[in-house]
């Protein structure tokens, strides 16, 4: 899968992460991290447990900020802006455990990642105006068309998301990453905890994504058959550093990768 | 049978005063996670803003209660800012003692301003009581009670339908995941303060239409503990039945047990007798999140 937009000379990066350093409390999550991330391209960030990889996404999100270095965002320099700022900006996320509106009901949590793209004020949606009710059927279309029926959940809208399957609850935190309608979507760990046939169907949803909406995403995974169908570039992390960076077959016969991954399990 | 029904009306009145107070320090405790002990000195200071404005300024009820609302919204706005902010991600004991500081720096800043005298309200409602078969309840409670339930009122339709609020409910819900959705946080913990100090100083304004006002005001903010205990700290439908049940029972053990004591007071000590009850039984609350910690 090297072809298509991953090619590695063309200049095309909407993220860019240079000399990336962060550290707790004097132990080093990120040393010195470069990362270019092309549009339009799945990349994958792959690495042992403790590699730097949630630190990483956390950094390009805004959760963290890095003691050293810069996120840029086509171009323009996003490393002090706090996460909310971002996703204006066009990134979303997902989060590893999922950390969902627990309470709400999928529909709900799926309308508030669209809900900052919206316009109409406190008092007019209160006092249902009609540019505000307007406002509130356009949404609810689009997030129809564009999350409900994609993703192949419409039997799922008025459950709480409490009483779903791990599985189904990682489905809608991708749902309300894509109602934000991003240019930057950041996977943490997209597929983990999931039997084959989630896996399966996360995988082709990720693939839609970017096929079919142009969105460029950045995904952090430890399953490899997902990363390798997947990614067309990818980027090992180990001890805070990049090790390897290179196209899924280029990493898979990596000796540096190899002996990350080995030297964790030995 | 007519005593009865008196003292529960009477209750019902009382706690839907009590409820608003609640409601306040709920919105705060949800979105920021701080237990906010100058909740009573803040409706303190609004009585007081209504009271300067009425008798200073000559301005009408209505326009006095306006500014009140809007000088707490600053004054929630600006504690939030430069005293709470800087302490996020402390302990909570740490929040907890700052905020017990803050009542006490309040209350010394109306005494410095307002004196320790006690005041009262020009007269402000109609004096005709409502009579509800054999109910009679007093216009000075009759209005304050109305006043307090449509605050409510509004608070709790503007948490439910606007984006302002549903923006708050989520941050409540998940700060994390609010944040990465682009909701400013920040500006929902600025938010909810200013909302909770208008709330108190809805609930100050009015309490002291009914019994009057100094710097100890404040003090009936503590009654707001067994309720928000009995709701659940974090449940905006919880504050409001806490309320009525505590203002409920308060009236009920006045009625009934006051008089058979020499010296009374059981008016005053059944709502943290129920405190206690209700820790040891259902420490969260009727409506609260279970997780909810023990303080």
């Amino acid at each position: 899968m090297a072809e298509g937009p991953a090619d590695p000379n063309d200049d095309r990066a909407i993220l860019a992460v240079e000399t990336l350093s962060l550290s707790f409390g004097g132990l080093a999550a990120l040393a010195s991290v470069d990362l270019r991330v092309l549009a339009g391209a799945i990349t994958g960030i792959i690495g042992p447990n403790g590699a730097g990889k949630t630190s990483l996404l956390n950094c390009i999100s805004g959760f963290y900020r890095p003691d050293h270095g810069r996120v840029l965002l086509d171009g323009q320099e996003v490393t002090r802006l706090p996460p909310d700022r971002r996703a204006a900006l066009g990134i979303a996320r997902t989060f590893q455990n999922v950390s969902l509106f627990e309470g709400m009901t999928v529909l709900d949590n799926v309308k508030l990642g669209a809900h900052a793209r919206l316009r109409g004020g406190a008092v007019s949606s209160m006092l249902r105006l009609p540019w505000a009710v307007r406002e509130e059927l356009r949404l609810r279309e689009e997030v129809e068309r564009e999350v409900f029926d994609f993703l192949e959940m419409e039997h799922l809208r008025r459950r709480t998301v409490g009483s779903l399957s791990f599985g189904l609850q990682k489905r809608v935190d991708l749902a309300r990453a894509l109602a934000m309608r991003p240019r930057l979507l950041l996977l943490d760990e997209p597929v983990a905890g999931m039997n084959e046939e989630e896996t399966e169907d996360m995988a082709r949803f990720i693939l839609d994504v970017q096929e079919e909406r142009g969105i460029t995403v950045v995904l952090i995974e430890h399953d490899m058959g997902v990363v390798m169908d997947l990614c067309h570039r990818v980027v090992a992390l180990s001890f805070g550093e990049k090790i390897a960076e290179g196209t899924p077959g280029e990493i898979q016969r990596d000796p540096e990768v190899v002996r990350a991954y080995l030297g964790e399990a030995a | 049978m007519d005593l009865l029904l008196q003292l529960l009306a009477s209750g019902v009145v009382t706690g839907g005063i009590y409820a608003l107070v609640a409601v306040g320090f709920v919105i705060v405790y949800k979105a920021t996670g701080v237990i906010n002990f100058a909740t009573g000195e803040l409706m303190m200071l609004g009585a007081f803003f209504a009271y300067t404005a009425m008798t200073a300024a000559r301005a009408p009820f209505a326009l006095a209660l306006l500014l009140a609302v809007l000088a707490a919204a600053g004054l929630g706005a600006l504690v939030e800012r430069v005293v709470l902010r800087p302490l996020l991600g402390q302990r909570a004991i740490s929040v907890i003692m700052v905020t017990i500081g803050l009542s006490s720096i309040f209350k010394g800043l109306a005494q410095m301003i307002w004196s320790g005298e006690y005041r009262s309200f020009p007269p402000i409602f109609p004096r005709a009581p409502l009579v509800l078969g054999p109910v009679i309840l007093p216009a000075r409670q009759v209005w304050p009670f109305a006043i307090a339930l449509l605050a409510i009122l509004v608070v709790g339709l503007g948490f439910r339908f606007t984006r302002t609020g549903t923006a708050m409910r989520a941050t409540a819900d998940d700060q994390q995941a609010a944040y990465a959705m682009g909701i400013d946080i920040r500006r929902v913990f600025s938010l909810s303060w200013s909302l909770a100090a208008v709330t108190a100083a809805v609930a100050g304004v009015v309490v002291g239409t009914i019994g009057g006002i100094s710097p100890q005001l404040g003090a009936i903010g503590l009654r707001m503990f067994p309720v928000v205990i009995l709701g659940g700290l974090d449940s905006i439908p919880g504050a409001l039945l806490g309320g009525v049940a505590i203002g409920v029972l308060e009236n009920l053990a006045g009625g009934y047990l006051d008089p058979l004591l020499e010296g009374g007071g059981v008016k005053e000590v059944v709502p943290f007798a129920a405190l206690v009850a209700i820790l040891m039984i259902r420490p969260y609350g009727l409506f609260g999140t279970r997780e909810v910690e023990r303080l």
